[in-house]
């Protein structure tokens, strides 16, 4: 008797319990998205912000303008840019601490999660500040002579990528390390014991078993790097526009809610296409 | 074990080369906080402090400061509620959909911030609310769940079932259970969760920017505004505060939950 209660009281569906997460988000994320599906599809406004009428008009606006979509084309290489950078450091970063034993491997990790607690805002003005005419960069190869005059570092598509790159660094380095770690080294030693190369060893064994972290790591920081905002406006001064930017530029400066959401959608869509690769991956090779 | 160490010299110092690169704005940051100039010069000359001094005077900051924090607090608190009660239900109940309502608590970190943004700004503006502290605090309620959620659940589902069975039985209500039972094991998990939440709203720029009243900013687009106009030193004394406390957010993280909880 007292069982089957018990029984009840733990196997019922807790409404009570999921409604109110389940509530917010449906409010305040599900039904916004919604909204700017239907707003792309609206017609701007004289005001700006939006009308009545319907109209595939800005669909047709978006890709017929040369402009955004080389401001799309410019996100896409930047966004890969960063990813094939971080792709390499990373990996490296995350090889070393998953097999090395000393003492600096150790400390590493700390190294790379301290950033992520000092706003991204601040990062990117210390890029301005790092990569600037009177900056430490231009100074340092000022002083040991390679250089005359200082560089121009700044405002320009390679500082938003040196940058970005800092920044999604960690987001590659911790899945990759988390499926090295997973590595069995008895694989390894078995390798080695027959014969098997440090190269081929590596080639063979542990690449392989990595994949899953190394399309993990790909994909969060190429989607991360699409939709952002903050680095290539600030490292861009302007000049670089990306997504962020006209999303920005749309929705707070020219007032043409429609268009933005149009490219608001297209961020969207592609940061799902790719994060639903990124989930059927996980479940494929277990990762989170 | 010999043959390590010539891969670990050069990977290793390959690492440090990187982990310079990556400290590089940082560090540049926090030296040229305590420059006695107008303007930044490397090597610094001058130490002063007049820039923190500027800085803590400045009513710019803190304001932003203090509307930021509140914001912050506000809404890790709320998600913490929303995540605990969401994830106390996935980790003792079996349901349908158990599963999706999972991916459901986490698709807020699916969705670009920015457009989460302008979502919200199309939706509150549609509804004729007015964009106020109360909207911003949604916005980072929204985001801050996934975060939160990610923290507990696995705590949660960690915390034997058998551990409530048990105290079922012998007659204890169910919010006794929670109280005296769960909460204390929760306690580590839900000080993360909190920690977490508040770095990742007090940071955020993209959701604050589009969803702040004119002329109340939170830190963050004070900071934004400040840098797009150019370099301005007490902006340094404001970041290398922000260093500070990430340095002792990850000693504290170092000494209690040990390797940090990599899996982000």
């Amino acid at each position: 008797m007292e069982k089957n209660k018990l029984n009840e009281k733990l196997f019922k569906t807790p409404i009570l319990y999921i409604s109110p997460v389940i509530l917010v988000l449906l409010i305040f994320l599900i039904t916004p998205l919604i909204f700017i599906v239907i707003v792309s599809f609206v017609e701007p406004n004289e005001v700006g912000l939006w009308s009545n009428r319907f109209t595939f008009n800005n669909y047709i606006l978006f890709f017929k303008n040369t402009y955004l979509i080389k401001i799309l084309i410019r996100t896409v290489t930047v966004s890969l840019s960063v990813m094939l950078i971080d792709l390499v450091l990373g990996y490296i970063v995350a090889y070393y601490i998953s097999f090395s034993k000393s003492k600096i491997a150790s400390i590493i990790p700390a190294f790379l999660v301290a950033p992520l607690f000092v706003a991204g805002v601040i990062r990117a003005y210390g890029w301005i500040l790092f990569l600037s005419a009177s900056g430490p960069l231009n100074i340092f190869f000022q002083s040991i002579g390679i250089i005359d005059k200082p560089i121009k570092f700044l405002w320009n598509q390679s500082a938003v990528i040196i940058g970005m790159a800092e920044y999604f660094l960690p987001f590659m380095v911790f899945p990759i390390f988390g499926t090295l770690l997973n590595i069995d080294l008895s694989l390894l030693e078995a390798a080695e014991n027959i014969g098997a190369s440090a190269t081929q060893r590596f080639l063979k064994i542990t690449l392989p078993l990595s994949f899953g972290g190394v399309v993990a790591g790909c994909i969060l920081v190429f989607c991360g790097a699409f939709a952002s905002f903050v680095y290539p406006q600030l490292l861009g001064g302007g000049h670089v526009m990306v997504l962020g930017n006209a999303i920005y530029q749309y929705f707070l400066q020219t007032l043409n809610w429609p268009l933005g959401s149009v490219i608001g959608l297209i961020a969207l869509l592609v940061s799902f296409f790719l994060i639903s690769i990124y989930l059927r991956l996980g479940k494929k090779y277990e990762i989170s | 074990m010999r043959r390590l160490n010539w891969r670990d010299i050069i990977l290793g110092t390959i690492t440090i080369i990187i982990i310079f690169y990556t400290f590089s704005p940082i560090f540049t940051l926090v030296v040229s906080s305590f420059s006695n100039k107008e303007y930044i010069v490397f090597p610094p000359e001058g130490f002063s402090l007049k820039w923190y001094r500027i800085a803590f005077d400045s009513r710019n900051f803190k304001e932003g400061f203090i509307l930021s924090a509140e914001v912050a607090v506000l809404a890790s608190c709320i998600s913490l509620f929303l995540d605990l009660l969401a994830s106390y239900a996935i980790s003792r109940y079996s349901f349908k959909l158990k599963g999706l309502f999972g991916l459901f608590c986490q698709s807020p970190s699916l969705i670009p911030i920015i457009v989460i943004a302008i979502t919200l700004l199309m939706f509150f503006s549609f509804l004729k609310w007015k964009i106020s502290f109360i909207t911003l605090v949604i916005g980072h309620i929204v985001i801050t769940i996934p975060y939160c959620f990610r923290v507990l659940l696995p705590v949660l589902q960690g915390i034997d079932k058998s551990y409530d069975e048990a105290a079922l039985i012998l007659g204890a209500s169910k919010f006794n259970v929670f109280r005296k039972i769960l909460f204390p094991l929760l306690k580590p998990a839900i000080f993360s969760a909190l920690l977490f939440s508040f770095v990742v709203s007090f940071g955020n720029l993209s959701l604050s920017l589009f969803l702040s009243k004119p002329g109340t900013s939170t830190l963050p687009v004070v900071l934004f505004q400040k840098a797009e106009y150019g370099q301005d030193p007490s902006l340094n004394a404001i970041a290398s505060i922000f260093v500070l406390f990430a340095i002792i957010v990850v000693l504290v993280i170092q000494k209690t939950i040990g390797i940090k909880t990599i899996m982000k």
